[in-house]
């Protein structure tokens, strides 16, 4: 009897071992592990009109991308994994090396074209399989140029740019006489176009051409003429730019010619001849339409496809970018499609019956301003494949819009929200709490002067000085006035101080994970514009140093003519609210120049005054102000791209400063020297963009260095983020990784209690959580 | 009475005519009608403005927006707040009912208990309950409702664990978990109208009481609670009617910061957000809306004064007389 019941427990023990599902955590039956969070304001979740942060947020537990970064096992860096993709890409750019359709250069052997096949047991959540045919049709309706939906530039530019996808999303404009660059339109000359009796230049039908003035130009590398204004003479530049219309067009007449190769004919333009210009003329032509088949996809199976680049790419690159390829469900895509105005739209993404989940998780609930509900999506493939195990113990999501703070922690007291983040004032009592998590943010917070003479002239008034702020060594002496640490522990929640213009997040190589900040030549920079032997040292401040730049720009600002013995220095700090936090920066910076004019002919004569002003990036870029607290962050892999931010015109927003100015780097013991701008674009699209690792970090601190010994941004620290997670979370790594990994999110999050036991345990302490 | 009722619905259809012209100009003669963004995207919102006339002269797209408005009761799209391209009258009807859900839960629990405390006030003035409740009128009047959210969140929800700290999700507004979770945001929304109608009957009240007519009713046999109910209470209601108007807009129009606090989704906030955020067309429609209920809302108040206090007549062209 004993040994029948013990063979049939084992039989049934088996059975059940068998029937057991063998991918993601296993979870006792009976058992939910429910996340309750927040989330801001989202509109649409769609793949292809998906605008901000949070929104892109919802996709994450919905969508399967093709290739996971996925924490590794050391928890320190990722993984990449076939996730929607069965296998790594296979680079195929020989098989369409000299393709004329999709324009692949003969002598192209690797970047251009990746083929993806992917896993045949993924589904949306009704169980219809997904296949090549769903990569296709989301992609038209990315390009659709009837649609112009707000992500279609994710295929038509940068790293994931496919070969005519551009001209497929223009082709609405195509059959019908418009407005074209001239180059696009076939052989076209400067003197194909004749003028008037009024001046104006025509072409042979007499229709009118224009110069592309306020218009971005693949030509100039994205950016228009009008953003070189620093090249022209003033009023030159301002005849033209006064007769440009709305659409960023200037008539071609013989002024605006001469004013335009006043430009293009110049050294920033390498003196290019006068048939040149033809680069920059539009003229009225009618283009050819482009057919879908022209664009770069190819079906090669109904498993398999192949994406053909405008522009070669990396594998890294490649793997990381086809991510925004996020697909949609075709019959849902096409239900929710009404027209208005012209323009066709989807609604899908806008509600639970508007959008197919082929992710771990599938959206049940949707009330717009309230709650965002998410449940297992048991058709996704992650529950039956191994490699998930031990991942995705969260069995549902409750995501709960509560814009006030206060709501929100006192919600997490209580155990209703497991996560929440802290503001300044919380941070004296939850600072040092056991569930707090510090996560830093790749934004890195300075001080931007205003350095132009003229315009801080123009805008003195009587006893009141500014144009002490060109001279580099009072701006040097703020610099060193303030102790960066102090400050941050004075006036910000968690923030740490910030020497440099990329901080500790950017990563250089994204295949090891070293960070910029710890490459040598990005030490070296700090080191040799703080005075220090070593990053350990740093402090950036010296108050000795600042008390004597402060004298010796004051005696030179006098022995100028620009200073009087009576002036006082009045420094207009623009900022969004004039609130606590400001006043307190303000008044902290006030304090530290105050501190170290002690002793010198400006002691007690420096003033700062705080002026709120929501729109204060323009008008710092306009020179109406002294200064603003600016702030650049993104791109947290490639920070190459980040000096865009501080060379290119259309970005700067420090008024004063001359991208055009020339900077001598030495790049690998040969000096080379062009202006920051030019610098920036052989960095990131010349050529210096493919140059060894070493190189670029070489070029790019140098850079650096440059920038911040002009002293007209000072570095002061970068911002980071403080939460406290519930007693019952347990995150995939205790410390931050990076920002594609963090702590391994939702797929490595585990609880120590199911909702249950958390109700109880919330109960037990009269729902009133001590943290 | 129905010449005065029809003049004043002409007089209505003009003003609203005007202001909704003045608007329109207004809005689009704003430079940037869609908020720019930086980066890639810059090209399709341009794309989206010229599809949808945005440089046409204003003359032509208020036709447009007329030839919409009336032909299909189009309001034109969401471009920043909602959902891209979104009707904008189909993104505020979403909003909507949480609002008017709260507030008139707010007016029907304020209204009464004004007015009762008003009345208990003016009965016995001078006397401690009176004075106990001038002092709530002082508290409630002077100190602003967020102040009482916030105390009330802490308090009752968070200390006592008596309500929700936050709206439940959801529209089962008739269910007992949606109104239990409400509790606290009509309170907060309350004890200033509560106050502002107790200190109005009070007054108002206390002088009718006093009045000669009510000691002619006295001398003529009526008890006091039958003259106070029948003569003076019936006379101190005529002055409340325009303050319930103001209510009733403020109703409509919600609260930003009670709707914040209580995390519930309604108007109130999205037509602060539609100005920050640049969505004119949303801007237009939601201002239209409270343009259209303070009008519609002025007649109603006033043709509801003939109602109670008959000595009062409408649209005559001759003084009217007791």
């Amino acid at each position: 009897m004993n040994r029948k019941l013990i063979s049939m427990l084992l039989a049934f023990t088996l059975v059940t071992a068998l029937l057991a599902p063998c991918g993601t955590q296993a979870i006792a039956e009976g058992e939910t592990y429910t996340y309750h969070g927040t989330y801001s304001s989202v509109s649409t979740w769609s793949p292809t009109d998906w605008e901000i942060s949070s929104e892109y947020d919802m996709l994450g537990y919905t969508v399967t991308p093709f290739y996971g970064f996925w924490m590794n096992e050391t928890r320190d860096g990722y993984d990449i994994v076939p996730e929607l993709a069965a296998e790594f890409p296979v680079d195929v750019t020989a098989a369409y090396a000299g393709n004329e359709v999709y324009g692949v250069p003969a002598d192209a052997t690797e970047g251009y074209a990746w083929q993806v096949k992917m896993r045949e047991n993924a589904t949306w959540e009704d169980g219809t399989p997904i296949t090549a045919r769903d990569v296709e049709y989301t992609l038209q309706q990315f390009l659709s140029p009837d649609m112009k939906n707000y992500r279609a530039s994710l295929f038509y530019q940068g790293g994931t740019a496919l070969a005519n996808a551009e001209s497929y999303y223009n082709s609405d404009k195509a059959g019908e006489p418009a407005l074209y660059l001239a180059t696009s339109l076939g052989d076209k000359a400067m003197t194909d176009f004749t003028a008037g009796a009024d001046g104006q230049y025509a072409d042979a039908d007499g229709n009118p051409v224009f110069f592309a003035w306020g218009v971005p130009l693949e030509y100039l590398g994205g950016y228009t003429l009008r953003d070189y204004w620093s090249a022209m003479d003033l009023d030159t530049f301002y005849a033209v730019d006064g007769l440009m219309d709305a659409d960023g067009m200037v008539p071609m007449t013989e002024d605006t010619v001469e004013g335009v190769y006043s430009l293009t004919g110049g050294d920033y333009f390498g003196n290019e001849p006068r048939e040149a210009l033809i680069n920059y003329v539009y003229c009225y032509g009618t283009m050819e339409p482009t057919s879908w088949e022209q664009v770069g996809f190819v079906q090669d199976d109904e498993y398999t496809f192949t994406l053909v680049l405008k522009n070669p790419s990396t594998l890294f690159d490649f793997e990381m970018n086809v991510d925004n390829l996020l697909l949609v469900k075709e019959d849902l895509y096409e239900a929710n499609k009404t027209e208005a105005g012209g323009i066709i739209k989807s609604a899908y993404g806008t509600g639970v019956d508007r959008f197919s989940s082929y992710g771990p998780y599938k959206l049940t609930g949707y009330q717009e301003s309230k709650q965002i509900v998410f449940a297992r999506n048991e058709s996704w493939f992650g529950y039956a494949d191994e490699r998930y195990e031990g991942m995705y113990q969260t069995t549902g999501v409750e995501l709960s819009q509560i814009d006030e703070h206060t709501t929100q922690l006192t919600m997490f007291l209580q155990g209703n929200l497991d996560a929440v983040g802290l503001a300044a004032d919380d941070m004296e009592k939850y600072g040092t709490s056991d569930y707090v998590y510090y996560t830093p943010t790749s934004n890195t917070y300075y001080l931007a002067l205003n350095t132009d003479f003229d315009i801080l002239k123009s805008r003195e008034t009587e006893g009141v000085n500014k144009t002490i702020l060109t001279y580099i060594d009072f701006r040097k002496a703020m610099s060193l006035s303030f102790d960066r640490t102090d400050y941050v522990m004075s006036c910000t929640a968690c923030s740490d101080p910030a020497f440099g213009l990329l901080n500790d997040v950017y990563v250089c190589d994204p295949v090891s994970g070293l960070a910029y900040r710890d490459s040598e030549y990005a030490q070296r920079t700090l080191c040799e514009v703080y005075g220090v032997d070593s990053v350990d040292d740093l402090t950036g401040y010296n108050r000795d140093e600042a008390t004597r730049l402060l004298q010796s720009a004051y005696d030179q600002c006098l022995t100028d003519g620009n200073i009087s013995d009576t002036d006082i220095v009045e420094i207009e700090y623009h900022v969004y609210s004039t609130d606590s936090a400001n006043q307190k920066m303000v008044d902290y910076i006030e304090d530290a120049m105050l501190a170290a004019a002690e002793g010198t002919s400006l002691e007690g004569r420096i003033r700062f005054r705080l002026v709120e002003d929501q729109d204060y990036y323009t008008t710092m870029q306009n020179g109406q102000d002294d200064m603003i607290n600016g702030a650049w962050g993104g791109a947290e892999m490639d920070p190459y791209s980040m000096m865009i931010c501080w060379t290119d015109p259309s970005y700067i927003m420090e008024y004063g400063f001359d991208p055009y100015q020339s900077l001598t780097i030495s790049v690998q013991g040969t000096d080379v020297t062009m202006s920051y701008y030019d610098w920036y674009n052989e960095l990131y699209n010349g050529a210096y963009a493919i140059a060894e690792l070493d190189v670029r970090n070489e070029i790019l601190a140098g850079m650096e260095k440059g920038l911040l010994l002009n002293y007209h941004m000072i570095p002061i620290f970068s911002s980071c983020g403080a939460a406290l997670a519930s007693h019952r979370i347990v995150y995939g790594s205790e410390d931050y990784i990076n920002s594609i990994v963090g702590r391994g999110g939702i797929q490595f999050m585990t609880y120590t209690m199911d909702d249950a036991q958390w109700a109880a345990y919330c109960a037990a302490q009269n729902n009133q959580l001590s943290y | 009475m129905l010449k005065y009722i029809c003049k004043r619905i002409g007089l209505f259809i003009v003003s609203l005519f005007i202001i909704m012209t003045m608007l329109f100009v207004l809005i689009r003669m704003l430079p940037n009608p869609v908020v720019a963004v930086t980066g890639g995207y810059a090209k399709q919102l341009e794309d989206m403005r010229r599809a949808w006339g945005y440089y046409d002269p204003v003359i032509v797209q208020y036709g447009i927006f007329l030839k919409n408005l009336f032909t299909g009761f189009n309001w034109g799209f969401c471009t920043t707040v909602g959902t891209f391209l979104q009707p904008v009258e189909e993104y505020l009807a979403s909003k909507i009912p949480a609002t008017l859900y709260v507030n008139v839960l707010s007016l029907i629990v304020s209204v009464p208990l004004g007015v009762l405390f008003g009345v208990i006030a003016a009965v016995f003035k001078n006397k401690w309950q009176d004075q106990v409740i001038n002092v709530f009128i002082m508290i409630f009047i002077s100190i602003p409702s967020f102040v009482y959210a916030v105390l009330l969140q802490y308090v009752v929800g968070f200390q006592l664990g008596w309500c929700p700290l936050v709206m439940d999700s959801g529209t089962d507004y008739f269910s007992w978990p949606m109104l239990h979770s409400v509790i606290m945001p009509v309170l907060a929304l309350s004890f200033g109208n509560i106050a502002g109608n107790m200190r109005m009957i009070r007054a108002e009240l206390t002088e009718t009481l006093t009045a000669d007519y009510m000691l002619l009713a006295r001398t003529k046999g009526l008890t006091r609670a039958q003259a106070t109910i029948h003569h003076a209470f019936r006379n101190s209601l005529v002055p409340l009617l325009p303050s319930l108007l103001s209510q009733v807009i403020y109703v409509i129009s919600g609260s930003l910061i009670i709707e914040q606090i209580f995390a519930v989704p309604g108007i109130g906030k999205t037509y602060l957000a539609s100005i920050n955020m640049r969505d004119y067309s949303v801007f237009l429609a939601i201002s239209m809306f409270y343009v259209v209920i303070g009008l519609a809302a002025g007649i109603l108040f006033d043709l509801s004064y003939g109602l109670i206090d008959p000595r009062i007549r409408m649209g005559g062209n001759k003084t009217n007389e007791l």
